[in-house]
C-alpha cells in the first residue's frame, strides 16, 4: 500500500514537471507563406520551420492556409502518419502519407527521418487524398518522399520543437485517371501542438 | 562605373568652369588658403549580410510574403574634419587634404510577427541541432580616422553666392572602436553573446576607403569666412567588409562645412 503510494506521488511529480516545461513561442507555430518565384502559388522550398507546404495536383496548386494546422503526424504502433493539411482552391484538401516502421516516442525523435528517402510504392507504406469530404485510397503508379532535413529546433538554448523539411512527387489515379502530384515541398514545424503518439 | 562617374563629373565640372571663366573676369591672386572645418551625415545604403541569418529576412523582390513579420537595417554615419585647401582663382578650383572622424552606426532591428518585438536569429547548426536566439536588435558602432584628399570646382559664382562640385576619396588604416552588441530578449543569453558573435562572424576590413562626389552652395565674401553647405552624390565604398553585419551598395548623405581664408 504503502509502495503505490509512493508511486502515485512520484507520477503525480512527473506529471507536474513535466507540464512546467517552457512552451514555445506562438510565433514559430505561424505560417509564414513566400510564393516561390519559378512556381506560381506555390511556397518556396525553405529550412527555416516556416509551416507551409505545397504541391500541385497536376496544375491546380494545393497549399497550406494561415488558419488550419499545416501538418499532424500521427505516430501509432509502426506507422507514422504525416497529414498535410491545407486548400486546393477553396476546397478543403488532406494529403496523408502512411509510412511503415518509423515509430518516433517524440516529437525530437523525428531526427531519425533525416535525409531519408521514402519509396511510397514500398509495401507498407500508403497514400490518401481526402477533396471535400470524400477519402480517396491512393495507388501510387510511382513516387516517393524525401524528407531532405529533420532538424532540432534549440530557441534560447532550450529545445522547442523539430523542423522536418523535404519534398516529394507521386503519379496515381485520381477518379479513375492517372494524376501528377508534383513539385511537393514542405517545410513543417513539428512541436506539442501537432505530433500525437498513442 | 564607380571611377567613371567621378570621371564624368569632373569633366562636367571642367567644361562648366571653362565656361565661367567667359562669364567672370576677375583678376584675383592666384593662391589663396583656407581652413574648412565640416560636419555632415551619412547615409550608406545597402542590406542585411547574408551570414546574418535572420528567420524572415526575405531579401528579394520577386516574392510575395504573407507574414506580418519585418526586419529592417539602417546604417548612419557621422562625420567630423578638418581641410587645408589650396585654392587656385585662376581656374577656379582647389584642392584640400586634411583629417576626418567618421563614426557608423547599423542597427538591425525588426519583429517575427506583429504581436512581438524580436526576431529570430540563428546562430549555429551543428549535426540536426539548429539553434536560435530571440533578439531584440543587432548594432554596431564603427569609428574610423581617415584622410580625404578633394578637388573642388566652383564654376559659377555670383556675387557671395558659389555653386562648387567636389570630388574627393578617403582613406584608413585606424578603426579606432569597432564594437557589435545583441540585445537579446532574454536576458540570460547575454552570456552566449561573444560566442554567437563568432559564429555569425563579425570580422571587418582594416581598411577603409570611399570615392565620392558632392553638389553644394557656398556663401560669404571674399576673404572672409564662407559657409558651405553640400549633398553627396551616390558615392562608394572603395573597400569591402566595411560593415559586419550589412552590405552597403553605395552611400549618400549631406556636409555643412565653414571655410576660414588664411593670410598670405
Amino acid at each position: 500500500m504503502k509502495n503505490t503510494g509512493f508511486l502515485y506521488l512520484l507520477l503525480s511529480l512527473t506529471l507536474i514537471f513535466s507540464s512546467c516545461q517552457k512552451m514555445e513561442d506562438f510565433n514559430l507555430s505561424g505560417t509564414i507563406f513566400i510564393q516561390d518565384p519559378y512556381y506560381p502559388g506555390l511556397p518556396i522550398y525553405s529550412e527555416w520551420g516556416y509551416n507551409t507546404f505545397g504541391a500541385y495536383i497536376d496544375r491546380k496548386p494545393f497549399i497550406s492556409t494561415q488558419e488550419d494546422i499545416p501538418a499532424k503526424i500521427i505516430v501509432n504502433p509502426d506507422t507514422l502518419n504525416l497529414i498535410l493539411r491545407g486548400r486546393m482552391g477553396y476546397e478543403p484538401v488532406d494529403l496523408k502519407f502512411s509510412l511503415k516502421g518509423y515509430s518516433p516516442a517524440t516529437n525530437f525523435d523525428l531526427t531519425g527521418l533525416d535525409s531519408i528517402t521514402i519509396d511510397l510504392k514500398d509495401p507498407g507504406n500508403s497514400v490518401s487524398l481526402k477533396i471535400g469530404d470524400k477519402t480517396n485510397r491512393l495507388t501510387i503508379i510511382e513516387g516517393e518522399l524525401k524528407i531532405v532535413r529533420v532538424q532540432r529546433l534549440f530557441v534560447d538554448e532550450e529545445a522547442m520543437r523539430t523542423i522536418m523539411s523535404g519534398k516529394f512527387n507521386f503519379k496515381t489515379f485520381l477518379n479513375s485517371e492517372p494524376v501528377a502530384i508534383s513539385y511537393g515541398r514542405f517545410d513543417l514545424g513539428i512541436g506539442y501542438e501537432n505530433f500525437y503518439n498513442f | 562605373m564607380k571611377y567613371s562617374l567621378v570621371s564624368l563629373f569632373i569633366l562636367f565640372a571642367a567644361g562648366l568652369n571653362v565656361h565661367s571663366q567667359e562669364m567672370v573676369s576677375a583678376p584675383a591672386p592666384k593662391w589663396t588658403k583656407s581652413i574648412h572645418l565640416e560636419s555632415g551625415l551619412i547615409y550608406p545604403k545597402g542590406s542585411i549580410k547574408e551570414s546574418i541569418a535572420i528567420r524572415q529576412n526575405i531579401s528579394s523582390y520577386f516574392v510575395n510574403q504573407s507574414s506580418d513579420g519585418e526586419i529592417l537595417s539602417v546604417t548612419s554615419g557621422f562625420q567630423l574634419g578638418m581641410k587645408y585647401e589650396y585654392f587656385y582663382s585662376r581656374f577656379n578650383t582647389g584642392i584640400s587634404a586634411g583629417i576626418r572622424y567618421t563614426g557608423y552606426r547599423t542597427e538591425i532591428s525588426g519583429f517575427s510577427s506583429s504581436n512581438a518585438d524580436f526576431f529570430y536569429l540563428r546562430y549555429s547548426i551543428l549535426g540536426t541541432d539548429t539553434k536560435f536566439a530571440r533578439v531584440k536588435d543587432i548594432s554596431e558602432v564603427n569609428n574610423f580616422i581617415s584622410i580625404p584628399l578633394e578637388i573642388r570646382v566652383v564654376p559659377l559664382h555670383y556675387r557671395d553666392i558659389g555653386l562648387f562640385f567636389r570630388a574627393g576619396a578617403e582613406f584608413s588604416r585606424f578603426n579606432l572602436k569597432k564594437d557589435t552588441n545583441i540585445d537579446f530578449q532574454d536576458t540570460s543569453m547575454n552570456s552566449y553573446e561573444d560566442n554567437i558573435l563568432e559564429n555569425i562572424g563579425v570580422t571587418t576590413n582594416k581598411n577603409y576607403a570611399t570615392l565620392y562626389g558632392t553638389v553644394g552652395v557656398q556663401y560669404g565674401k571674399e576673404n572672409k569666412a564662407n559657409y558651405l553647405f553640400e549633398i553627396f552624390l551616390p558615392s562608394y565604398f572603395i573597400t569591402d567588409h566595411n560593415f559586419a553585419i550589412s552590405e552597403v551598395d553605395y552611400l549618400e548623405g549631406f556636409k555643412f562645412s565653414v571655410q576660414f581664408p588664411l593670410k598670405k
